[in-house]
């Protein structure tokens, strides 16, 4: 636990730094880090569309309330048994009230707990042009040479590091060097200087088979950058067969299901998951989704269908499945089938 | 053998010799005792058959004469007089010098595979060892095949005999090599229809106990203690009474299984709640246990709480240790003393919320009142909580003390 909100804290820094970063990329750069501009590319892009409003970032606070509402909170999967070395239980004697409290109590904690990894894009790579060229220092080392400001005042990203190259030119340090030489000097609890073998993708495969892709994820949060390029491939990797295996049960109240959903929404492959919703009695959830795509594609055809006819409810699902689904027949049939049952189970329960 | 046919001594029995086995030895040496006595007495020759042939075939060597008697005392006597003369048996005799040798001595029979009317010579004996007619024709005394084997064969059953019955069983082991304590009796005999075959005994107690009677004096009988259970929480103890260890045991073992009690168990594994019980002179303090925990307890308890199925519990006998005094005091807790989560629910009127570590201490319903009416007023809560705090436990919590037997392994006894 203590290791997860270490990586929740880290996530948060390291998000907060690259929203820093990306305002403050002329001064960045100048203090050492220079980032290819891969922030005002993005902006340039946005700029040469202005007829269209831009889809919002995965941080927009409707994108995000839709994601925590899809997650849901189980508290019986929040707080699983883990295995661990513990007292034996205690017990109180609680009326319903006090009773409700501490569920509240319990189920606010479980939402902080489900706080989101953040879906970044990847980060630009270092500039690799010699800051210096000294050919005379050429075979003095049969290694390069790292130097690292270690002040503790600075943030990571901005911190300086260089590196000697064995034919005298010195240049800024990669970002995979980076990460391993601020894992030396700051250690991370949980982290490991090289990443392990883990992440290969045969032997990811063997754990996603055995269906533990939230270990594998959580793993993956530790020990990378959340915009490092390895971190977006094992995601992705990890999504994909999620996507394959139909398995959304796993992520459901975890704090990967947000990322999963962004992840499907933007590929456009959301229609299992909304046959999976619905399968399962979580029609608000599935309406949800089809609002968060509609929010990411505005120029889709449900999106304007469902703007234009002011549709509610299951109805924009419906509309979804008519315009834009791949699979529009079994997202069709699924609400078909959960509105048959909910009319039955009405029917039911006035009988 | 040689004492129901002693009349075979002679020559050819002397070269024989050599190849007997050691139950023929230990009769031979008997008789050698006595081996002056016949040498002075008047010595009868030969069996004429026997003459016969000597006479004939070696005339002109000088005869070797054994000398043989046909009447002693060893065929006057039956074997267990005989025997008696030569082994220290019975309370005077031992006291005695005789028999005081570094080996000791045991009787052993001879007789072992001979039947009456089967002999050495091979007669047919109608009426002893075959029928006296057959198909109306009556059968007269005559000579069968001698088997040449015979001997050997016999020697060789009756030391297969010996050896079976000096092997001994193999007893499984209880707490300790010495004592019964711990080992296991199988399943109380069926009552009727009624068996008991999921159940099983061990023993806690086997002791002896005496008792001064008028015309006996000092009359020692034994005491054995045992308990049954069939690991599902059914389980119950008894003492039996008896002359020896064996009937004591069956006697406790039966009469367990008519004292049964029902344990009720914490998801199969563990107490309900914590448990201070006091019997006589000897308290027993119990503590609930997580999963894995292990039996960490007095080995009476151990037994008993594997019977009884429970598989994590830290117990603590303070007090009296006595066996019998630990088993009812460790019972009388477990049946009076403890309450199910259930039973707090009814009597409180509130729910039972149990918070786990491990769960992040989210809370979990246990228990609700059964009626479905939960009272409105709260437990009351003091500041200073009213619970008598026992010492050890204080220190554990604060990490100030530690078992020495914390997180030993033990292995069941299963045998």
């Amino acid at each position: 636990m203590a290791a997860s909100r270490a990586i929740l804290s880290g996530c948060r820094r390291c998000l907060r730094s690259w929203r820093d970063c990306r305002r403050l990329s002329p001064s960045l750069s100048s203090s050492g880090v220079r980032l290819c501009a891969s922030a005002s590319g993005e902006t340039g892009s946005d700029t040469s569309k202005p007829t269209l409003p831009s889809p919002p970032d995965f941080f927009h606070p409707a994108v995000q309330s839709i994601l925590v509402q899809i997650t849901g909170v189980d508290i019986e999967t929040v707080f699983h048994q883990v295995r661990a070395k513990v007292d034996p239980p205690t017990y109180r004697l609680m009326t319903e009230e006090q009773l409700k409290k501490a569920y509240d109590e319990t189920v606010q904690r479980a939402s902080k707990k489900l706080q989101m990894p953040p879906v970044l894009p990847e980060r630009a790579p270092i500039d690799p042009t010699p800051i210096a060229e000294n050919p005379e220092l050429e075979g003095l080392e049969t290694s390069n040479l790292v130097f690292t400001d270690i002040s503790q005042n600075i943030p990571d990203r901005e911190r300086f590091i260089v590196v000697r190259e064995l034919d005298g030119v010195l240049r800024r340090a990669t970002w995979e060097e980076r990460d391993r030489l601020l894992q030396v000097y700051f250690p991370k609890e949980g982290r490991r200087i090289r990443p392990p073998p883990l992440f290969q993708e045969d032997h990811m495969n063997i754990v996603l088979e055995a269906d533990r892709h939230v270990d594998l994820l959580d793993l993956c949060c530790i020990q990378f950058e959340p915009d490092s390029q390895d971190f977006i491939r094992i995601h992705r990797h990890v999504y994909e067969d999620v996507y394959h295996g139909k398995k959304y049960g796993l992520l459901r109240s975890t704090r990967h299901f947000g990322g999963l959903a962004w992840y499907l929404t933007q590929n456009s492959k959301v229609d299992d998951l909304l046959v999976d919703m619905l399968q399962v009695d979580l029609a608000d959830d599935a309406v949800q989704l089809v609002r968060l795509y509609c929010m990411l594609h505005p120029d889709s055809q449900s999106a304007t269908q469902i703007a234009q006819g002011n549709l509610q409810g299951l109805d924009t699902v419906k509309a979804f499945a008519k315009y834009d689904a791949v699979k529009g027949g079994v997202v069709e049939l699924a609400v078909q089938a959960y509105q048959a049952a909910q009319t039955g189970t009405e029917q039911a329960d006035t009988s | 053998m040689l004492v129901r046919s002693p009349f075979c001594i002679g020559i050819g029995h002397a070269e024989r010799k050599p190849k007997m086995a050691a139950p023929m030895r230990v009769a031979a040496r008997a008789i050698s005792l006595y081996k002056d006595v016949t040498i002075v007495r008047s010595v009868s020759v030969l069996p004429s058959v026997s003459g016969k042939v000597l006479m004939t075939s070696q005339l002109n060597q000088p005869i070797n004469i054994q000398p043989c008697r046909h009447v002693s005392f060893i065929n006057k006597l039956t074997a267990d007089q005989l025997w008696k003369g030569v082994l220290a048996e019975g309370s005077g005799a031992m006291r005695g010098a005789r028999g005081k040798r570094t080996k000791k001595r045991t009787k052993r029979d001879l007789n072992i595979g001979q039947i009456i009317g089967e002999g050495r010579d091979a007669y047919v004996w109608p009426g002893l060892n075959a029928p006296v007619m057959t198909a109306g024709v009556i059968h007269r005394i005559q000579k069968k095949d001698n088997d040449p084997e015979r001997e050997q064969k016999l020697i060789e059953e009756r030391d297969a005999w010996y050896k079976m019955k000096s092997k001994r069983l193999k007893r499984q082991r209880g707490w300790t090599g010495g004592t019964l304590g711990g080992t296991s009796l199988g399943s109380p005999d069926p009552i009727g229809n009624r068996k008991f075959e999921d159940f099983e005994a061990r023993v806690l107690e086997v002791r002896n106990v005496f008792n001064m009677t008028a015309n006996m004096g000092r009359k020692r009988s034994v005491r054995a203690l045992v308990v049954v259970g069939n690991r599902k929480g059914a389980a119950g103890f008894a003492v039996g009474k008896a002359q020896d260890a064996r009937t004591a045991l069956k006697k406790a073992k039966n009469k367990a299984v008519n004292v049964l009690y029902y344990i009720e168990r914490y998801n199969h594994h563990t107490i309900y709640h914590d448990i201070d019980v006091t019997f006589q002179n000897t308290r027993i303090k119990m503590r609930k246990q997580n999963r894995g925990y292990g039996l960490q307890c007095h080995r009476i308890l151990q037994t008993c709480g594997r019977l009884i199925g429970l598989e994590d519990l830290y117990a603590r006998v303070h007090g009296s240790k006595n066996p019998l005094g630990i088993v009812h005091c460790f019972f009388k807790g477990l049946t009076k003393e403890q309450e199910t989560h259930q039973q707090l629910a009814d009597r409180k009127g509130l729910h039972v919320v149990e918070f786990r570590q491990e769960c992040a201490m989210r809370p979990i319903v246990v228990a609700s009142p059964s009626d479905g009416r939960v009272r409105e007023e709260p437990e009351p809560e003091d500041d200073i909580p009213d619970i008598k705090l026992d010492v050890k436990d204080v220190k554990k919590k604060e990490g100030l003390y530690k078992s020495p037997w914390e997180g030993i392994y033990r292995k069941e006894y299963r045998f």
